[in-house]
Order: C-alpha cells, then structure tokens, then sequence
C-alpha cells in the first residue's frame, strides 16, 4: 500500500495479533451477554494503541492520523463494534481536548488516552437528532454550581463511560459571557444524573447505547467546557473527525466479512473443486466486492494522509468515506452472506454479526441522511 | 544480566497453505509467503524481558539469515531489546543445524560477556530442536531444553524446570548457560507503539563471515551442513468411518481397543 512503511507494517501486525488475542475471544461475550470491552480498552490504552489520535503535547504519540486508521482498521476486521468503541473514545473526548481545562485534561483526558477511563458524548434527544436549538437539557448557573435538568437519549457508552461531555441549553435568562449552549462535564456517578435504559440495538452488541437523565444534577463551575452560541453549522464542522475515523471502521469491517467469505468459498469443495473455483459468477462477485473495499481504501487513506500534513480541509471527503464506506461494508457483509450459502446465514459462523454491524454504520455518529444533507448544502 | 537471544526468521504458519517445496533443492519455496520471527522465540524474548525489567542490562538479538530478516530483527527489538546483530553472507547459506548453531556461537563469542543466551526450542519450520544443545556444546555451556520454567535463584544461577513426556525435571543451572524455552513458559507481550516508533532508531549490525573471528568455513553454510534433505512426501489425512458391531460390552472393548492403538491411550 502507497501509505506503509516499515513502522506502519509493524504497527498493522501488532494490532493484528492484539485483535487476534484480545477482541477475538471476547466477541462471544459481547454478542451474547451485551459485554462492554473495559479490559481490552484498557490494555489499548498500556499499548499505547489511543494516544496514537492524542497530541504529543499531552504525552500522546501525534495525533497520527494514519498510523490511527491502521489501528481502527485493524480491530475493525475483527469486531466493528470495538473499532467503533474506540472511535468513540475520539469523539468523547475531541471537544474536552480543545476547550478543557489544564485540570480536566490533566484528570479526565490523559487517563482517557492510557484506557483508564472512558468517556461518553451526550448529544441527541428525543426532540431530533441534529437539531440543537430543539434541546431541552439545560444548565442553570446557581453561585459557583452548574445545574442539569433534562434527558439524553442514544448516548454510546451509557453505564460505561466514568465521565459525560453533556450538550446542554443555556438556561435564560443567561448573561454574558454564557452563549446559548453550554457544554458540560458530567463524571459518572454524580447525584442527580442517572443512567436509564440500555438500548437492544440490531448490532453493535457491546456497545452500550442508552438514556441518561439529569434531576438537578450539580457539578462545580470548573467542569464548563465551554459556553458558545451552537447552530447546526458548527455541529457540521466537527463533523469529519467522527465521519473519518468511524470509516475506517467500516473499511476494516468490510475486509473481515471478505477475506472470510473468501476463504470459505476457496476451501468448500465442490465435487473436485473449490465453490471460488466451481463458479465465475461468485468470483466476480468477490472481485467486485475487493473493487469496493479499495476504492474505500483509497478514500480513507487519502483523508489520514492529508490530516497528517495538517490539511485539514477534508469535511466533505471524510463524510464521503462515512456515507459510502456504510454502504460498502452492507453490501459488502450482506453479499458475503449470499456467497457463503447457507453457511453463510447460521449465527455460529459469524457471517451475520458483520451484516448487523454494518447497518449500525449508518446511523451511529451521525446518520447517513444527514451528512448527505451537509454535502448537500455545500454544492 | 547480559542477555543474547537468537531468533529465526521463518514463513508466517499462517500461509502454512501456501508452501511449496522445491522438488530439486528440497527446500521451502519462499517466494510470496510472508515471514516472521519463530513462534517459540518470542517466548524467549519475552524471558529475556523480564529477567532485564528485575534485574536491569541489556538485551542483544541475534540472527544467521540474508538481509531481508532486519525487518524481523527491528520487530523483536520494538518489544524492548536494545540491540540487534544480523549474521549475512552467501557463504552462510544452506546451513542445517549444526552449521546454523556453529555460526552463531561464532556471532555470540565475538560479541561476548553474555549471562544467559536463551533461544526457542525449536522452529516453527525446520523444528529440528537441535540448535539449543548444539549452541551450547560450540560455547563450550551448560545448556537445557524444552524448558516450561525460568528464575533467578537467591543463591546464584537459575531454577529451571524442563518438560519431559512423563513429567518435569527441575535443574540448578549454572551462568552463563544456553536454554531453549518451549511456548509453556510465558505469555507472550504485545509490543507497545513506542517500542515500533523506538525500535527504527536502534542499532542494528550487520556482520559478515569475515567478521567473526576464527571461523572455520568448513564447518558453515551448505559445505558444513552434514544434513541433507534426501526427499519428501505429502501426507494426505483423511477421515474413516467405522462401525463397531457386538453387544454394548464387545463394543465398549473394541472401543478401548481402537483408542489404545490409534489414540495412544
């Protein structure tokens, strides 16, 4: 690949055996039992493996923007649900990273980086997703207090996560310097903030997708992240560090679901050949299917390497790879199933965890309907 | 504690499908099969590791094979080894057992001063498990293999256990000493990214047959290989099924039967 070099090489081995060793094993548990993947977060974050999208200046390793897709790609491969998990690690702690405090960085971001903690992004609620003006959640300021009162809804990490970026509306009558939307961090376990149910999603078992709710829930002034008055363009503009990294997710998701299908149809005999050798209509299949999983790559790719140079006009590129690498990994996942035959549809054989997966791409960190409308809006 | 660990470089098991042999050489054809370091290795790294993280020194690898294996030698080194040694030469070419261990007692006397030189009881392509005892006869050591246990003892030397077919052995074992580890005697690490982004600013020596002292070119490469593969043949393993008919009591003693002359029970 035009992006490897011999560090890269290492690095794709490394994360390759880690998946092998340590997401392998766990993905029974996390489809059967909704298990959360603390522990391999945790040994992640000893490798060394979540600094790799955390800057140097805070004892991480860049933000190294490829060097951080090989890593999702490669669990990816594995489990999507645990490549995305980390993904969401990047998004629960994107916006504390540009506006915490030294003290919050120093207390909830760096034990973040090293897999000691786990954050969680609190943004949607029941009024509508992208639509912030709609939220109810508010933030009171009462002396040296911040005061919660309002819902979350779909909050990745829910029950998990040791602390809550919290998305709130300003309560009026507010004065200067307070904008209209205040964002707040909420440390698990704090009074008055509790978490509700836990979603039954269609994939991603493991990852924990549920309510929060806030009952005069208190913390001090210093855990105000920032104050602003938020439409839904600065809501766009976050947007492709999300997209990009959720995308390489689905590449690697892609890559596993083929590259066992593959397998399987080059071992399965067929009287004295191969299924892959018995018909040209799967092999071209399978050539169509590694075509998509390429021109994925190379959008991916291109992203991470221009975001490594420090070119960081990539928005509608980078939800390009989210909007079609969603797609791609669908019918990637969903073909692997026809391909394999009735083998193919048994749970046990692990075709289907990836089809359910892959539809959670579309909507997860932001629908695919509504990063369409931002390209959209940008024509 | 100085500590020298030889690794091999060998084709990746996991495209074990993919080896070909050559029906003139009756070697392994390597072309378009990825290589890594011997599974059994790691495990004497990892050792290597945590005798250096209790009792602090240093961590030399060391490999006989062309240039191409730097790659696996910057590999064992992101783990946490200090430094590397690639003994590189056409002339060290074809080398068996015995001419694979002879130049690397020569690689480790030219480095010299080393505690413990530890290596995996056997590679994961040729498994000969000849090149541990062999070591350490050329160095002159005591030396152990199939070795499931290592510690430092309070008292000097080392406790260690060797695995038999019937059981375990523990040894007393005087340093410096050679030890061949089987994949029972730890788990392996995973390397952490700073060691891959560290492990490209490490030394890493190539040596030459010229360069190690007093070696007698007799005894290296294909000349000095008194093994030779004669030929080979694949193995086709297939599945029988056979129906065992009698009372249940003539059934469960042809049962036992079976299971005593196939199963080795």
């Amino acid at each position: 690949m035009w992006y490897m070099n011999e560090e890269r090489e290492q690095l794709q081995k490394m994360v390759r055996d880690f998946a092998e060793a340590e997401v392998r094993p766990f993905v029974k548990e996390m489809e059967e039992h909704d298990a959360f993947p603390r522990e391999i977060i945790r040994k992640a974050g000893e490798l060394g493996l979540i600094a790799l999208s955390f800057p140097e200046q805070i004892g991480g390793m860049g933000p190294k923007w490829v060097e951080m897709g090989i890593f999702l790609e490669e669990i990816s491969r594995v489990s999507n649900c645990v490549g995305n998990t980390f993904a969401s690690i990047n998004a629960g702690t994107a916006l504390l990273l540009q506006m915490g405090s030294p003290e919050l960085i120093q207390n909830y971001v760096i034990p973040t980086m090293m897999g000691q903690m786990i954050p969680a992004s609190a943004q949607s609620e029941p009024c509508g997703g992208g639509r912030i003006q709609d939220f109810t959640c508010t933030v009171a300021i009462e002396g040296n207090e911040l005061v919660i009162n309002g819902g979350k809804i779909f909050c990745t990490n829910a029950g998990h996560a040791d602390y809550y970026t919290v998305n709130c509306r300003t309560k009026a009558p507010y004065s200067e310097p307070f904008g209209s939307t205040s964002l707040v961090l909420v440390p698990a376990g704090t009074p008055g903030l509790k978490v509700g149910h836990i979603e039954n999603k269609v994939g991603w078992h493991g990852s924990s997708t549920g309510q929060l709710y806030f009952t005069d829930c208190r913390v001090p002034m210093s855990n105000l992240l920032a104050t602003f008055d938020m439409d839904e363009s600065m809501l766009a503009a976050g947007a492709f560090s999300v997209a990009i990294t959720m995308a390489c997710g689905m590449l690697g998701g892609a890559e596993g679901v083929y590259e066992k299908a593959l397998a399987y149809a080059k071992e399965r005999m067929h009287g004295d050949k191969s299924l892959f050798d018995s018909y040209q209509a799967m092999r071209h299949t399978f050539a169509e299917l590694k075509m998509e999983i390429e021109l994925l790559r190379g959008l991916v790719f291109g992203v991470l390497e221009d975001l490594d140079k420090g070119d960081y006009n990539v928005a509608v590129r980078a939800i390009t790879a989210k909007v079609k690498g969603a797609r791609i990994f669908e019918h990637v996942a969903s073909e692997c199933i026809v391909l394999c035959g009735g083998n193919g549809t048994i749970v046990e054989n692990d075709f289907e965890r990836y089809y359910r997966d892959a539809k959670m791409n579309s909507i997860g960190g932001m629908s695919i309907n509504y990063l369409t409308d931002v390209i959209a809006s940008q024509l | 504690m100085k500590i020298a660990v030889c690794i091999k470089v060998a084709p990746d098991p996991d495209q074990y499908n993919k080896i070909k042999l050559d029906s003139e050489t009756k070697t392994l054809v390597r072309e378009g099969i990825d290589s890594v370091i011997s599974s059994t290795d790691l495990h004497a790294i990892e050792l290597a590791l945590q005798l250096k993280s209790k009792f602090g020194g240093k961590i030399s690898l060391i490999s006989m094979g062309p240039p191409s294996n730097d790659k696996q030698l910057r590999e064992g080194l992101s783990y946490g080894c200090d430094d590397a040694w690639l003994l590189c030469d056409r002339k060290l070419g074809g080398a068996d057992a015995l001419a694979t261990s002879y130049t690397l007692s020569k690689g480790i006397e030219k480095l010299g001063g080393f505690d413990l030189v530890l290596l995996g009881n056997a590679s994961d392509d040729g498994s000969t498990a000849h090149v541990p005892s062999q070591l350490g006869e050329w160095l002159g050591l005591p030396h152990l293999t199939d070795v499931i246990g290592f510690e430092m003892a309070d008292e000097g030397g080392a406790l260690v256990k060797k695995e038999l077919d019937n059981g375990v052995n523990e040894y007393r074992l005087r340093l410096p000493a050679v030890v061949g580890v089987t994949k029972r005697l730890n788990k392996v690490r995973h390397p952490s990214v700073m060691g891959i982004f560290q492990a490209k600013n490490k030394p890493l020596t190539v040596l030459s047959a010229t360069d190690l002292e007093g070696l007698d070119e007799g005894r290296i490469g294909l000349a000095g290989s008194p093994t030779q593969a004669a030929g080979y043949r694949e193995v086709a393993y297939g599945r029988e099924c056979v129906e065992i008919e009698g009372s249940d009591a003539e059934k469960a003693a042809e049962l036992v039967k079976i299971l005593k002359t196939y199963a080795s029970i």
